[in-house]
C-alpha cells in the first residue's frame, strides 16, 4: 500500500527518533559551536527557562532562545517540564477559545485587549447550559406565537362567520310577516301560522297557538337574551346546525316552542336550543345538540349545507309518512278537545318537523344565501312551470308579489290542498322546502 | 594597555561583576550611572553601535522602576534606586542584546510588562526583609514542593530537593555588605516567581542527579544500556534475517537506508528553529502535539498545520540531497524511501522480538 509522502517521512522521523539521543543531537544546527554532547554549550538560566516557558519574553530573544532549545536537549527538557506543570497547553486553548490572537511576549502582562460585543456575547452564552437554555427558550417562543396566530385566524373565521348568518336578512319573511297575518284571516281553514319577525317575536296569534304563545313569547325572551350573550357560540352553530338543534328540540317541546323554533331566524333558533327542555330525553338532546356543535363548529359550512340537505330529505320522508299516517286516522276537530289536541300535537309534531325541515330550508336558504349571493340564480322546470331560486325559496316565475296564502307541508289545509290538486302535489314534493306557486291564479306559499 | 584596562575597576565592571565590593566602595557615580555604563561598556565590546544615550537609557530606566513600584501592590518601602541595577541587567539580556536600536516607547513597554510585585518581593528579600522573607516561604513552599516531588523519585529526595532550594535562594554565602549572596539576584521579573522557582527545583535537581549519577550507576540506567545493546543487536539480526540469500543486496539497502538517515538529519538541521524545535519535541522528546504547541507557544491547530509543512519540507530538501549528492533519479528516490516507510512496521515487530531474545542472552551473558 502506497503511503502518502508526508507520512513517509513521518515514519522515517519516528524510526530515527527511536534509535536514541545520539541521533537527535546530529539533527542539531550545524552552525553551533560546541559539543554534540551539548556540555560546553551555555546552557539557560532559571529566569530564562521560565521566562520562556511562560512566553513572556520579546520576539527577538525568544527566537534566540527557541534557536538554542532546538539543539540543546537539557534545556529543552526543562523548559517542556515548566511547560507542563504551569499548565500552558489549557491556557492556549482558552486563549484560543475567547480571543483569535494568541497572546505575546509583550502584551501578556499589558492591560486586557478591549472586547467587543460578539466576545462578551461568546463570553455570556459561555456555558452550555445557558446556551441550550437559550435555544430552549427561543423556540417555547416561536410555538406560542404560531399558536396564538392560528388561534386568532380561528375566531376571525367564526366572527365571521357568525356576522354573515346573523346579517343575512329574512328578507322573504320579513316581507310577507303582514301579508301573512292579512292572508291568515281570510280563511277559518287555513292554518294559523304566526307571523315571524327577525326579532323572534310572535305576530297576531290565533285561537289555536293561544296557549302557546306566552310560551313562544316566554321562549321567545330568552332567546333574544341567548345570543347577545354568547353569539360567537352559538351563532354558527346555530345557523349550521339549526336543523339538528330542531330536529332535537323540537322533538320534546311545547308546540309553542316549536313553532318559535320554526323561524328561520338564527338567534330564535338558538334560543330554542338555549330553552333546553326538561326531562332525560332533552338532556340527551342536549349531548346530540353540543355534539352537533361541536361537530358543525369543525366541518364548516359546505359540510353543514350537506348535512342540512340530508336532514331534509329525511325530515320529507318523514313528512310523507305522517301524511300517510294522518289521513284515516285525523279525528274530528271540534268534537274532541283533548283528542284534538292529541291529534293536533301529533300533527304538530309531525309539522314540527315540517318547521323543523322548512326551517332547514329557511336556514338552508339563508346560507345559499350566503354562499350564491354572487353566482347566478337557480331555475328549475316543473310540471311545465318555472321556477327560480330566491330568497331560500322557489319562487313560481308567474308569482308578481301579490299576496300568498301560507300553506305548511303537512297540514289539513295543505293535505285538502294536494287532495284537490295533485299538480301541486308533485310541485311541492318535485321541490323541497318554500315554494311559492301561482295556482290558478292565487299565489301559495307552501313551506 | 588592554591588560590594565583588563584589570582596573572599569574592566571589572566590563566583565559583568556589578556586585563587585572594591566597585562598591570606589564608585564615584550614582548607581545608575553605573549600571548604563555597564551597558555601554558591554555593547563596545560586542562592537553593537549604542542606540540609546546614557541619559535617555538612565531616564527610561528610572522611569520603568518607579512606574513597577507604583504599579505593585506592596512595594515594602522600595525606592527606585533599589531596582534600576536589576532592571538594567534584565534590559539588556533581552531586549537590547537582540534589538540595540530599541525604542522608548519598546523599552516602556519592556518594563510595564514585568511582574512588578514578585520583583518587590524578591528585591525585598536580597535586602534581608525578614517579613519579606516568611511572605516568599508562605506564598511558594507549596510550589517548591510540588517542584521537589515532580523532579525527584520519593518524598524523602523531595524533601531534601525543597530544604536545599532554600538554602539556595537565601545563599549560604555573605557579602561583604551582611547580605546574603544568593540565587535571588538572577530573577529578573520577566516571568512570575512562581515559574522562576521551579525552573530553579529543576536545575537543582539536574545538578544533584549528575553529581549522584557519576558516582553510581542506577538499576534503571543499567536496564536501559542493556536494551540498547539488546535493540542494537535486534537491528543487526533483521538485517541479516532479511537477506540471507543475496548479501549485495541487503548491504545496499543498508548503505540506502543510511543516505536517506543521513539525508534526514541534514534536511532538519536546515530547518528554521522553530521547525526544528518542534521535530525535536514531536520525534525525539515523544511530545504529543498539543504539549509540543504549548512549548512554542501556539495552539494544537498551529502545531499541527505546522507539522505538516515541516513534514513536506523534509521530504522535499531529503530528495534534493539524495538526488544531488548521491545522484539518485527522481524515481529512485522515491521508491527507496517508499521501501524504508514500508519496513518500519516490520522492524518494529522484528525488534521486539530480537529485544526479548536479547535480554535473555544478556542475563545468562551477565
Amino acid at each position: 500500500m502506497k503511503l502518502d509522502p508526508n507520512t513517509e517521512i513521518d515514519r522515517l522521523m519516528q524510526r530515527t527518533a527511536r534509535r536514541g539521543a545520539a541521533s537527535s543531537l546530529s539533527f542539531s544546527a550545524r552552525h553551533q559551536d560546541g559539543g554534540s554532547d551539548g556540555t560546553e554549550q551555555q546552557h539557560l538560566d532559571a529566569d530564562e527557562l521560565s521566562a520562556y516557558a511562560e512566553n513572556a519574553l520579546p520576539a527577538a530573544a525568544r527566537a534566540r532562545y527557541m534557536s538554542h532549545l532546538a539543539d540543546c536537549d537539557v534545556c529543552r527538557k526543562q523548559v517542556t517540564e515548566l511547560v507542563l506543570s504551569l499548565g500552558v497547553a489549557s491556557e492556549l486553548e482558552r486563549e484560543a477559545a475567547t480571543t483569535t490572537q494568541p497572546s505575546t511576549a509583550l502584551s501578556s502582562s499589558s492591560a486586557a485587549p478591549a472586547r467587543t460585543w460578539r466576545m462578551r456575547l461568546a463570553a455570556l452564552f459561555a456555558p452550555a447550559a445557558l446556551r441550550y437554555a437559550a435555544t430552549l427558550v427561543v423556540l417555547v417562543g416561536v410555538v406560542a406565537i404560531a399558536f396564538m396566530v392560528f388561534r386568532g385566524g380561528r375566531q376571525m373565521k367564526f366572527s365571521d362567520v357568525d356576522s354573515g348568518t346573523t346579517n343575512a336578512p329574512p328578507s322573504p319573511n320579513s316581507q310577507t310577516a303582514n301579508q301573512n297575518q292579512q292572508v291568515d284571516s281570510d280563511g277559518p281553514n287555513t292554518a294559523p301560522i304566526p307571523s315571524q319577525t327577525p326579532a323572534g317575536t310572535l305576530g297576531a296569534p290565533t285561537s289555536k297557538d293561544a296557549q302557546t304563545q306566552p310560551e313562544g313569547q316566554a321562549a321567545a325572551a330568552p332567546p333574544a337574551v341567548a345570543p347577545a350573550d354568547a353569539p360567537k357560540e352559538t351563532a354558527p352553530t346555530t345557523t349550521a346546525s339549526g336543523a339538528r338543534s330542531n330536529d332535537f328540540s323540537i322533538d320534546g317541546q311545547d308546540a309553542g316552542a316549536n313553532e318559535v323554533a320554526g323561524d328561520e331566524n338564527a338567534s330564535v333558533v338558538g334560543g330554542n336550543k338555549q330553552a333546553a327542555p326538561a326531562g332525560p330525553q332533552r338532556t340527551e338532546k342536549e349531548k346530540d345538540q353540543r355534539e352537533a356543535k361541536a361537530i358543525d363548529a369543525t366541518s364548516g359550512i359546505a359540510d353543514l349545507s350537506s348535512a342540512q340537505s340530508s336532514s331534509r330529505r329525511d325530515a320529507d320522508k318523514k313528512m310523507e309518512e305522517e301524511l300517510a299516517k294522518n289521513r284515516p286516522q285525523s279525528p274530528p276537530k271540534e268534537s274532541q278537545p283533548r283528542a284534538r289536541r292529541g291529534a293536533a300535537r301529533s300533527a304538530k309534531t309531525a309539522t314540527a318537523n315540517e318547521r323543523m325541515a322548512s326551517g332547514e330550508a329557511s336556514d338552508d336558504n339563508l346560507m345559499r344565501d350566503e354562499d350564491r349571493a354572487s353566482t347566478q340564480q337557480e331555475k328549475r322546470n316543473v310540471s311545465g312551470r318555472q321556477f327560480v331560486r330566491r330568497g331560500g325559496a322557489w319562487v313560481d316565475t308567474a308569482y308578481r308579489s301579490q299576496a300568498t296564502t301560507n300553506v305548511r307541508r303537512g297540514s289539513e289545509q295543505y293535505r285538502a290542498l294536494v287532495a284537490d290538486e295533485p299538480g301541486l302535489r308533485t310541485i311541492t314534493h318535485e321541490l323541497g322546502g318554500e315554494v311559492i306557486i301561482v295556482w290558478k291564479g292565487r299565489a301559495y306559499r307552501i313551506r | 594597555m588592554a591588560r590594565a584596562r583588563f584589570l582596573s575597576f572599569r574592566g571589572y565592571i566590563a566583565r559583568g561583576n556589578l556586585l563587585h565590593p572594591l566597585f562598591r566602595k570606589r564608585r564615584r557615580t550614582g548607581p545608575v550611572r553605573d549600571s548604563i555604563a555597564f551597558i555601554k561598556r558591554v555593547n563596545r565590546d560586542k562592537k553593537a553601535p549604542v542606540s540609546q544615550t546614557t541619559a535617555q537609557l538612565e531616564k527610561l530606566v528610572a522611569d520603568g522602576a518607579a512606574r513597577l513600584i507604583a504599579r505593585a501592590t506592596d512595594a515594602r518601602s522600595l525606592k527606585t534606586v533599589d531596582l534600576t541595577v536589576r532592571l538594567g541587567a534584565g534590559l539588556d539580556k533581552y531586549l537590547l542584546r537582540d534589538e540595540p536600536a530599541a525604542a522608548p516607547a519598546e523599552i516602556e513597554q519592556f518594563f510595564d510588562s514585568l511582574h512588578a510585585d514578585d520583583v518587590c518581593l524578591i528585591v525585598a528579600c536580597e535586602r534581608g526583609d525578614q517579613t519579606a522573607w516568611n511572605d516568599l516561604v508562605e506564598r511558594f513552599g507549596a510550589t517548591v514542593r510540588s517542584a521537589a516531588r515532580s523532579a525527584s523519585s520519593n518524598e524523602d529526595a523531595a524533601e531534601d530537593l525543597a530544604q536545599s532550594i532554600w538554602a539556595e535562594l537565601h545563599g549560604l554565602r555573605v557579602r561583604a555588605d551582611g547580605r546574603p549572596a544568593g540565587k535571588l539576584s538572577y530573577y529578573s521579573g520577566r516571568g512570575s516567581l512562581g515559574g522562576w522557582l521551579r525552573a530553579v527545583v529543576g536545575q537543582l535537581a539536574i545538578d544533584q542527579h549528575r553529581k549522584t549519577s557519576r558516582l553510581v550507576q542506577t538499576e534503571e540506567d543499567a536496564d536501559f544500556d542493556r536494551l540498547a545493546r539488546a535493540s542494537n543487536r535486534g537491528e543487526e539480526a533483521f538485517s541479516s534475517a532479511q537477506a540471507p540469500s543475496n548479501p549485495e543486496s541487503a548491504l545496499a539497502e543498508q548503505r540506502a537506508a543510511g543516505d536517506v538517515e543521513a539525508a534526514l538529519a541534514s534536511a532538519v538541521s536546515e530547518l528554521a528553529p522553530e521547525d526544528r524545535l518542534l521535530v525535536k519535541l514531536y520525534y525525539f522528546d515523544g511530545l504529543r502535539l498539543r504539549e509540543a504547541g504549548a512549548v512554542l507557544g501556539v495552539h494544537e491547530a498551529t502545531a499541527s498545520r505546522r507539522l505538516t509543512r515541516v513534514q513536506a519540507e523534509i521530504r522535499k530538501r531529503v530528495e534534493a540531497i539524495l538526488m544531488k549528492e548521491h545522484g539518485w533519479t527522481k524515481s529512485e528516490t522515491a521508491r527507496t524511501l517508499a521501501e524504508a516507510a514500508a519496513h518500519l512496521e516490520t522492524d518494529l515487530e522484528m525488534m521486539l522480538t530480537e529485544t526479548t531474545r536479547g535480554e535473555g542472552q544478556a542475563q545468562t551473558a551477565d
